[in-house]
């Protein structure tokens, strides 16, 4: 699953550190999301979603 | 207590970051290793324990003192992961010996004793992990 995070990130000029604070997680997970290698829960999309005060639907991109 | 740790490590215990709390954390095995390992070699089993009590209650504190996320959803799945295949390596490692003894217990008595102290506990932790993964899908 690709996604949006790094771009939404420098729209509102977040450090990784920055963004993993506000969604109430470990740096290290914001770096294997932002590299395509971890797919998060529904609430920590949810939680980053509303950190970068965007949707779900506009951050993450479903492939089939 | 603290007032004595935080000037002899010269630490602030109340601004604990993550990587201070793992240096304690590190430091405090290192100290507990020697108390443990000293107490058993002089006899005295009771300060191990003691000892063992303090430092968890110690790093208890601290860890009550870190504002950062010390672990999240990726940690608990790697670590659900690791236990799954430390399991499946360990039972599948225990059960081939248990049964390598059985066998050879036929030829020589004496190790039926080690082959069941092997495949008993193994059972136990078997059916433990069964009992806990049914109790926690129960509850979602």
């Amino acid at each position: 699953m690709r996604n949006h995070i790094r771009e939404y990130r420098a729209r509102y000029n977040l450090t990784q550190d920055e963004l993993a604070k506000r969604a109430g997680v470990r740096r290290e997970t914001i770096v294997f999301l932002e590299q395509g290698k971890y797919n998060p829960s529904l609430k920590l999309a949810y939680a980053i979603a509303r950190s970068l005060k965007t949707t779900i639907a506009a951050l993450f991109i479903f492939d089939d | 207590m603290q007032m004595m740790l935080e000037s002899f490590f010269n630490l602030n215990l109340n601004s604990m970051s993550q990587k201070r709390y793992l240096t304690c954390k590190l430091l405090t095995v290192m100290v507990l290793a020697v108390i443990v390992g000293a107490a058993v070699n002089l006899g005295h089993y009771f300060l191990p324990l003691l000892a063992m009590v303090a430092a968890w209650g110690f790093l208890y504190v601290l860890k009550g003192k870190v504002k950062a996320v010390l672990a999240d959803e990726r940690d608990y799945l790697t670590a659900g992961k690791a236990a799954r295949i430390s399991l499946t390596a360990y039972a599948l490692t225990m059960s081939l010996i248990g049964v390598v003894l059985m066998a050879l217990s036929q030829s020589e008595p004496s190790l039926e004793l080690p082959a069941l102290l092997i495949v008993y506990p193994l059972c136990g932790l078997i059916v433990l992990n069964a009992v806990l993964f049914k109790i926690y899908d129960k509850r979602g």
